[in-house]
């Protein structure tokens, strides 16, 4: 699967993936968590992706410590530097480190895209179940509303809703969340539906067991692992948004610095500083590389009909 | 030779590139063979209305169609266009005698009436044209005879004519602005200059042929006209390189150093284009309200650094609102230094010893340069500055509703008098001064002693007076003139860079 707005192709892509005939992935997931070693040697692409993450979001706690250099100072005499000993990926238009604010850049870019997923996660999947569970006309009316959101393309919909919240960086986590959710919601009710009449939450139902019990004691360990997939995915598109939604001032505000913030800076400045758009270019590849590989590995490993075909 | 719109001052002067100073004089006879002239301009014309276009694009275009009653001189004087003479009875009144022989592309007559009717239509309410504002001094106007025109000012106003060498003073045909109506007139234009409008895309192209019966004899040199809106500046500059174009306009600045040693393009230079500054919010609400405060930054922000990284070292550093190359301009004043000591000092003598002000940015690489390098000074003097991106909407309607607690953004292009744009900033009345905030009876008077004034070097001595006291109460501070940039293909002959940056199309051929 490409990545190109992997949310919404990842959305159908997921979803064919995990028919209803999957019965337990929770003991898969489990069986993988005992030996992480072997999954690496089972899907080693999953694994490079996990890699590039894990390095990114080192790089990005550890930056005051790689890097001396303050990311905001700047220092006119030094402009657009290229790259060399002092500074290791050369300087910006204002005389700034590029490789420190690459690294400041990627916590920004981590955290939205982190805090987005989890945002989305923790209100598309109570929705999902509910929704999937209750069924009848609750479950009608929470599928139109948020096919409406699926319908509208998600750039589109995310630039509106932060011109709508104003421009920085929490509005941004916002609106990639918003876009998100509709996603998380489909793929639980989705799972919920398939599961909801199962012998064991027919039997909990039957003994009286309280609705919220069946849906995250019974249901949710069952349905939770295409979701977990979708996350992983999802943390690419969340990145790549960001990036779109600084790269047109929505983002990061100056003289803070998202990959997407100084994509567009170095923009201008494309025939007389290469070097000024590959550095952040590059970070945004890495981080969505990272995300998709390790999203495709899971999901080889946690769908039953994958492992067949290979 | 007055007969012609002339640039302010030399323009070899200005020429980075070294074209020849011969190249200026008429082109021979041999070099005037036609041809098509390919423009990149930064935005589309949208209108060619010449009482209802804004933009610096609309302007340009429609004085290729319709000729203004004045041109402007080497010296940043009024000179003859479509008027040829003129007289002033009374510091009240004006007699101006128009060119004859003139018809409009419709084939109509110019004449007395024709002007009386354009200067009418500029205050038609129905109309709405945002240039009334240029000319509200105007008392009357009427048609002496068939060639003269008398105009009479509710008071007296020394640069009333100015704006008449501009879209205010451009004479389209009344009997096409009554066919088309107002909506009409915008893509429908006629009137009596050099150029006729062939066709127009939006956002693609808009094409201009000669006029084949244009007074003055032998311009202009080529046959057509060709403009193109590019927006982005890279993408201008590498038209202007692969032949796509023959004339750019505003070329990135971070490329013009580069520039120099391009053996088929000429980068012409204007200085004294536009003017910068940081802008306060004097209202009470905003921090702006202290005087000190604002003048702290005078000396808090080191020009010579953003010359440098926002300007890429082009343009001049900047103290006053009076841009170079014009007659009031005083090279000599300097009054502040980059000075952190005494910017902290007058943030001690403010009471606040330190504060904290919201700038809102458009997404203007330019401003947005300056405006980090600002924040980065301010915050070394103990001032915070948060900055904050809007798109140009949101941003114009802030500034209108005078919402704006500090502006990164303030420039003024070239006008011919500085009375044209310091009264919108300064005297009360002024739209600007409102939106700021800013209102003072000791400033006001200078305004209407200056209008009143008619001897040139009196009023320079009061701008230099208006200057002073502008710095004093830093509303607004100064910092940078910047240049106009416009690249040109080597075989273009007779490129005159005006000082409002519009080109005189009429004036250019193409040689070998």
């Amino acid at each position: 699967m490409g990545f190109s707005i992997p949310g919404h192709h990842g959305l159908r892509g997921v979803m064919t993936a995990f028919p209803s005939s999957q019965r337990n992935p929770v003991q898969a997931i489990g069986g993988h968590a005992r030996s992480i070693a072997g999954w690496c040697l089972k899907e080693p692409t999953g694994a490079f992706g996990a890699l590039i993450l894990a390095l990114l979001i080192l790089a990005a706690i550890f930056a005051p410590v790689i890097t001396s250099y303050e990311p905001n100072a700047v220092n006119y005499r030094d402009l657009l530097q290229p790259p060399g000993a002092t500074h290791l990926l050369g300087t910006d238009e204002l005389g700034r480190d590029i490789f420190s604010r690459l690294l400041y850049g990627a916590r920004l870019s981590m955290a939205v895209g982190v805090s987005a997923v989890v945002l989305s996660v923790l209100v598309g999947v109570p929705i999902g179940l509910l929704s999937g569970y209750v069924g009848g006309f609750v479950d009608e009316l929470i599928m139109r509303v948020f096919d409406s959101v699926i319908a509208l393309p998600p750039l589109v919909l995310a630039l509106t809703i932060s011109a709508l919240l104003g421009p920085g960086l929490v509005n941004a986590t916002i609106a990639i969340s918003i876009v998100s959710v509709p996603t998380y919601i489909r793929l639980t009710r989705g799972q919920v539906l398939s599961i909801k009449n199962e012998d064991y939450v027919l039997a909990a139902r039957s003994i009286g067991v309280p609705v919220w019990n069946i849906l995250f004691v019974h249901i949710l360990p069952n349905a939770i692992a295409p979701v977990i997939v979708q996350a992983s995915l999802g943390l690419g598109f969340a990145i790549i948004l960001e990036s779109s939604l600084s790269f047109i001032g929505l983002g990061a505000q100056p003289p803070v610095s998202t990959w997407g913030s100084m994509v567009q800076t170095s923009f201008q400045f494309l025939s007389l500083a290469p070097w000024f758009v590959i550095a952040p270019a590059v970070a945004i590849f890495a981080a969505v590389l990272g995300a998709n590989l390790l999203g495709e590995g899971l999901r080889n490993s946690l769908d039953p009909h994958q492992k067949q075909r290979m | 030779m007055y007969s012609r719109r002339q640039f302010v001052k030399s323009s070899t002067l200005g020429l980075a590139g070294g074209l020849a100073a011969g190249s200026f004089a008429a082109p021979s006879l041999a070099s005037t063979g036609g041809g098509v002239l390919k423009v990149a301009l930064t935005a589309d014309p949208i209108s060619f209305d010449p009482h209802l276009t804004g933009s610096l694009q609309g302007r340009g275009t429609t004085q290729a169609i319709h000729d203004t009653l004045f041109g402007i001189d080497e010296s940043g004087n009024l000179a003859p266009m479509l008027v040829t003479e003129w007289e002033q009875p009374d510091n009240k009144t004006y007699i101006l005698r128009l060119r004859p022989d003139v018809r409009f592309h419709d084939g109509t007559e110019f004449n007395a009436d024709a002007v009386v009717y354009n200067i009418n239509r500029i205050l038609d309410p129905d109309i709405g044209s945002i240039r009334s504002g240029e000319i509200k001094a105007l008392d009357t106007i009427e048609a002496v005879d068939n060639l003269t025109v008398k105009i009479a000012l509710q008071y007296p106003f020394a640069a009333f004519l100015f704006p008449l060498t501009d879209v205010s003073g451009c004479i389209g045909s009344p009997t096409a602005f009554e066919a088309h109506g107002k909506e009409g007139a915008a893509l429908n234009p006629v009137g009596t200059g050099p150029f006729k409008l062939v066709s127009y895309s939006q956002e693609t192209e808009t094409v201009l042929e000669k006029n084949g019966d244009y007074w003055d004899e032998g311009k202009p040199y080529v046959d057509r006209l060709i403009l193109r809106p590019i927006p982005t500046g890279s993408t201008r500059l590498v038209e202007l390189q692969t032949g796509g174009v023959d004339l750019a306009e505003d070329l990135p600045l971070q490329n013009i150093a580069s520039l120099g040693d391009q053996t088929d393009i000429v980068v012409s230079e204007r200085v004294g284009f536009r003017w910068e500054y940081v802008g306060f919010n004097a209202k009470d609400e905003f921090p702006g309200s202290n005087k000190k405060l604002r003048q702290a930054f005078h000396w808090a922000i080191d020009r010579e650094a953003l010359h440098h990284a926002a300007y890429f070292g082009t343009g001049a550093i900047g103290y006053s609102g009076i841009l170079p190359g014009h007659p009031f301009h005083d090279t000599d004043y300097q009054p502040f230094s980059y000075d952190t000591d005494k910017a902290k000092k007058l943030l001690d003598e403010s009471g606040l010893g330190s504060a904290e002000i919201t700038a809102y940015l458009r997404p203007e690489p330019v401003k947005q340069r300056a405006a980090q390098l600002i924040q980065s000074m301010a915050a070394d003097v103990g001032v915070t500055i948060n900055l904050e991106q809007l798109d140009y909407a949101s941003h114009r309607a802030k500034l209108r509703g005078g919402e704006l607690p500090m502006d990164m953004h303030g420039w003024w292009g070239y006008r011919p008098d500085p009375d044209q744009y310091l009264s919108v900033l300064l005297a009360s009345d002024g739209s600007y001064a409102k939106r700021h905030g800013y209102s003072s009876a000791e400033m006001d008077k200078l305004f209407s002693d200056q209008r009143a004034e008619t001897d040139p070097a009196k009023r320079r001595a009061m701008f230099r007076e208006i200057t002073r006291l502008m710095n004093e109460d830093a509303i607004y501070v100064p910092w940078h003139y910047s240049s106009d940039f416009k690249g040109i293909s080597k075989k273009l002959q007779g490129f005159r860079h005006a000082a409002d940056s519009i080109i005189e199309y009429k004036y250019i051929s193409i040689g070998g």
